[in-house]
């Protein structure tokens, strides 16, 4: 045999005995197509960066609390009340009468003098003037108001009735109105309406308690030569109605008037329901006023008291030094102009601190007002003067929270749609870490509890365990602010099981515990620069099984 | 010459060739580089001339050709047997080796799929020339990812938080090839052959410059990438853009296909000159050659060397470049009090604006893998052949290199067959065949470099392929004549 020959059966051959020798097993052998992913991730889900001043304006839906200069926070809670210029200083109407030859005889006209003569009868009185109260004013600007001059004439004569006043002023002119009785039948009847507006009217005050005003009644009778008979005469009644004044100068009297009466500052800031204690440091009341009258005022807090959440009350008491509350008036040279002034009620002058040891709700408190303290001087009042009383109930966010205990339930529902390819039987095995920065005086703490209703409330199973302090107190000096914050991660492992517990829950029941620094044993000061941050993330296993159609 | 010096020259040849050897990680179909038979041989070597004096390829069947490799993982990281479930299962199955899968995985891995076949091939001699003419469809995909992916999809970021991601990459084209060729028989001691194509681009995608990775922690992911990805798609005529020239997502999102796409309504609009500009990729035009170099030396011995596919092509027709640069981290979702704020648009809005893909319309080019043969062979006798074949495929600036050696008989004039045995990186276990059958006219062939090996060992094969083909051939002796005479290649 050639070697080619035998070289190529040699090939030929090998060839057969490989095919027929061959390892086809793994065409014949079974296969399972089955893919279980098996994999874990972490990464983070959330985070946020909140600050004092965020929640404050997400909560604080009323605006109570604010911040002074250095950012500190305070809530202010306050009512405001005004007393008007009309509430201390009114002009009452004034009726000034005055008659002619009112006598009880008759009186011939042979007494007139001759026929057609003219015969002058003048009267010049000063007239009371009217008050309000007690006041002693000494001119009054009117920017609104009538003078009526009623005439009735029932001699048989004509006449010139003159009525002037130095002391009245319309448009700096003198008082002086003359009026034509051209009736001599005797039935003389009018009545002249003078706009007072512009006018200006002087006051004699010369005689103690009382004013007057000095009005000239002048009668020129011309002559008819009727008798006047003793039923006929001559009236005139000179009115000043509705006056409105504009400015009022002299003493204005001395008003005491209880302006506010039992009123309460509720603090809604306060209030909640929640189990602890919130103790304030450094409660406060603040009297603030704001005056445009020429009037010194007292304005003396009473019925102080401070109220409870648990519907208690305590009264409290202020130095005498401190209440009444002298309230300082512009003086001459600032008319039109207003003085403000404010006292404020705290722990040194006051026994306050009382509110300030339990669970304040508010204060009651009655406000009254007195004006001229010292006696009559001279005042000034104008139309827009007021004065403006604001009580404000101030709690400083200086404070301490011991055992406060927050609870709320939600709705909850987890993989509630049975049609996701993915479900919470796809996870092994989750672990949830909570990094937070936290500068505030708050530690706080935070329990999940996973509520079935459907089992009588009964709790599945809770979120953190013995460690739930999520957020720790930042570090707090010596005056209570926060210098540092405080870094704490929490990791909460969950289980298959508590996974289960988790959705089969449908509600969730949330208690956050809050206290301040060291346990709220201190008193710590809020800013609005304060915040918390934090950052969620997880660290999850996962499994996913794909399987071939018809396996 | 005697048989044993014969033996010496191509032992030390091959010997040679291992020492010279580097990372193989591709294969292609080089059993039928000396098989008898095989008129298409010349498509390795432009220099070879078949034994017949002319040939002509069935359309579409002459040749077909796939391929499909791997330079990492084999079959049986994917589907291992389990001995005690008695059967094969996937390595994602809960009792797989999920391990051994990435064990075999390297920094970057590459999966690369090629097709192809001749509408028409065809082949004549005249005198000491032999022309031939092809007209090709060629497509080419590659895919290249980096073991990080895998370890991020398979097991996710616990074991590992920072994944290099930047080998992430896609490679497709589709185009057509004109290839005229000649080759010139020297004296029978030298064989010489080139081969033009020109080329017609029908579609591309191709990744450049692509720099990316995922840092990872409980607390933040972050994302960097710098990649550009081009594109050139036939009738893609509008992709929406914003007034900045980024890529409109939410648009693209709800776009409607005919509203991106300008496919003709009908075959008529086919029928034009756009239509079969497009179509013929006329306007994404290229060129590529093929140089070849037989020798013979001395009597049975030869020495060949060529390069094929050292080309280009330049896609200008419906020409799309997608950029991106991002830096973008992930804290999670934003937490405020603000009700009107949503945690979720607005982290769908960051991604958006820090991902944003700027839009152009600018030409690019693509160059074809390149590949360099070098081989010997020494013809035991006129009906045996042994071969040794080097070659290296260069693409992206990398070599992958590929070993075989062959024996190749022909008994009789009809029938010729090849095995060979293959070294690719550090695949070992590859054993191919090559089938040529010649009934009058008609010739029929079928080669794998893989098929026997993935059918003994297919746990260990990283790649397969195969060459089909049909030609009707005229004037071809009866035997392979002497060497020194005709070159051994019929």
């Amino acid at each position: 045999m050639s070697l080619q020959r035998f070289l190529s059966s040699i090939f030929i051959l090998s060839v057969i005995l490989a095919a027929i020798s061959c390892n086809n097993d793994w065409l014949t052998s079974d296969y399972d197509a089955t893919v279980q992913w098996e994999g874990a991730y972490e990464g983070p889900i959330i985070f946020g960066n909140l600050s004092l001043k965020d929640l404050l304006e997400e909560f604080d839906t009323t605006g109570y609390v604010s911040e002074d200069s250095t950012g500190f926070l305070y809530a202010a809670y306050s009512k405001d009340t005004i007393l008007r210029a009309s509430d201390l200083v009114k002009i009452p109407d004034q009726q000034f009468f005055q008659v002619f030859f009112r006598s009880d005889t008759n009186i011939p006209g042979s007494f007139l003098g001759m026929l057609g003569d003219t015969i002058p009868f003048v009267q010049d009185k000063g007239f009371q003037f009217e008050h309000f109260r007690d006041e002693r004013l000494d001119s009054i600007y009117v920017k609104d108001g009538e003078m009526r001059i009623w005439v009735r004439s029932t001699i048989k004569h004509e006449g010139i009735l003159t009525i002037s006043s130095d002391y009245v002023f319309f448009g700096g002119q003198k008082y002086h109105k003359v009026i034509m009785i051209s009736d001599p039948s005797g039935n003389y009847d009018t009545t002249v309406s003078i706009p007072m507006a512009g006018s200006t009217i002087l006051l004699d005050n010369s005689v103690p308690d009382s004013s007057s005003l000095e009005i000239q009644f002048e009668f020129d009778l011309i002559n008819s030569g009727a008798d006047i008979l003793s039923s006929e005469e001559v009236q005139i009644i000179n009115s000043f109605h509705e006056l409105e004044y504009a400015a009022a100068y002299g003493y204005a009297g001395a008003l005491d008037s209880v302006l506010i009466d039992k009123a309460e500052l509720e603090f809604d800031l306060l209030q909640g329901n929640f189990e602890g204690t919130i103790k304030l440091a450094n409660p406060q009341i603040i009297v603030r006023t704001d005056n445009s009258m020429g009037v010194p005022f007292a304005v003396e807090l009473n019925d102080l008291e401070a109220r409870f959440q648990d519907g208690s009350s305590t009264a409290l008491t202020i130095d005498p030094s401190a209440n009444p509350i002298s309230i300082a008036a512009p003086d001459f040279t600032q008319v039109g102009q207003s003085v403000k002034d404010s006292t404020r009620i705290d722990t040194t002058n006051s026994n306050i601190h009382l509110a300030a040891t339990t669970d304040l709700r508010g204060f009651q408190y009655s406000v009254r007002v007195i004006a001229n303290p010292e006696g009559q001087q001279d005042n000034f009042i104008l139309d827009v003067s007021e004065l403006n009383v604001n009580v404000e109930g101030l709690v400083p966010l200086h404070l301490r929270i011991q055992d406060v205990v927050l609870t709320d339930t939600f709705d909850f529902d987890l993989f509630s749609d049975e049609d996701t390819v993915f479900g919470p039987d796809n996870i092994d095995n989750m672990l949830i870490r909570m990094e937070t920065d936290n500068f505030m005086p708050l530690d706080l703490g935070i329990q999940i509890y996973f509520i079935d209703t459907s089992r009588s409330w009964q709790p599945l199973d809770s979120l953190f365990g013995e460690d739930k302090n999520v957020f720790l107190s930042g570090v707090v000096n010596s005056s209570g602010r926060v210098i540092l914050a405080t870094n704490k991660v929490t990791e909460v492992e969950m289980s298959r099981e508590q996974i289960k517990n988790v959705v089969d829950a449908n509600k969730l029941l949330m208690k956050a515990y809050i206290e301040t620094t060291d346990n709220g044993s201190r008193d710590v000061k809020f800013y609005s620069d304060y915040s918390l941050n934090f950052k969620l993330g997880t660290r999850i296993e996962l499994h996913y099984t794909i399987e071939p159609e018809g396996h | 010459m005697p048989i044993r010096p014969l033996v010496k020259y191509t032992l030390a040849t091959l010997l040679v060739a291992l020492i010279s050897w580097h990372e193989a990680t591709a294969q292609y179909a080089n059993t039928y580089y000396y098989m008898f038979g095989i008129p298409q041989a010349n498509q390795l070597n432009p220099a070879f001339q078949p034994g017949c004096n002319g040939y002509l390829g069935m359309p579409f069947f002459s040749p077909i050709r796939f391929q499909v490799e791997s330079n990492s993982i084999t079959y049986g990281d994917i589907i291992q047997w389990n001995s005690s479930l008695n059967k094969y299962v996937t390595f994602m199955y809960s009792q797989g080796n999920k391990q051994k899968f990435m064990d075999a995985l390297k920094p970057s891995n590459r999966i690369r799929f090629e097709a192809a076949t001749s509408i028409l091939s065809t082949g004549w001699r005249k005198n000491e020339w032999f022309f031939t003419l092809d007209i090709n469809e060629r497509f080419v995909e590659g895919t290249t990812f980096p073991r990080d992916l895998a370890e991020f999809l398979i097991y996710g970021n616990l074991r590992q938080s920072n994944f290099n991601l930047s080998d992430l990459s896609q490679n497709v084209s589709y185009f057509h090839q004109f290839a005229i060729g000649a080759s010139y028989n020297l004296d029978d001691e030298m064989q010489f052959g080139i081969r033009a194509k020109l080329l017609f681009g029908g579609s591309n995608i191709v990744t450049k410059n692509s720099l990316m990775s995922l840092k990872t922690s409980i607390e933040e992911w972050n994302v960097q990438s710098d990649f550009m990805v081009n594109v050139s798609i036939p009738y893609l005529e509008e992709v929406p853009v914003d007034e900045d020239g980024y890529l409109d997502m939410d648009s693209l999102a709800n776009a409607a296909l005919d509203a991106l796409f300008g496919f003709p309504g009908e075959i008529a609009d086919l029928m034009t000159p756009s239509g079969f500009s497009t179509l013929g990729g006329i306007k994404n035009p290229g060129f590529a050659v093929d140089l070849g170099f037989n020798y013979f030396p001395v009597e049975k011995l030869s020495f060949s060397a060529s390069i094929v596919d050292l080309g280009f092509i330049r896609w200008r027709n419906y020409v799309w470049n997608f950029h991106q640069k991002a830096d973008y981290s992930f804290e999670g979702l934003e937490f405020k009090l603000d009700e009107d704020f949503s945690a979720g648009d607005a982290v769908l809005d960051s991604i958006k604006e820090q991902m944003r893909i700027k839009v152009t319309k600018e030409p690019y080019t693509t160059m074809l893998a390149g590949k360099i043969y070098l081989g010997a062979a020494y013809n035991l006798t006129e009906k045996v052949r042994f071969g040794a074949v080097f070659r290296t495929r260069i693409y992206n600036y990398q070599f992958y290199n590929q070993f075989t050696v062959s024996a190749n008989v022909q008994p009789i004039s009809m029938f010729s067959a090849s095995l060979s045995y293959s070294i690719y990186g550090n695949s070992y276990t590859n054993l191919g065949i090559g089938l040529s059958l010649r009934a009058g006219p008609f010739n029929l062939f079928f080669i794998s470099d893989q098929a026997p090996s993935a059918y003994f060992w297919p746990e260990d094969f990283t790649a397969l392929n195969f060459r089909f083909g049909m030609n009707i051939v005229w004037g071809c002796a009866a035997m392979p004549k002497a060497m020194k005479d005709r070159p051994l290649i019929d």
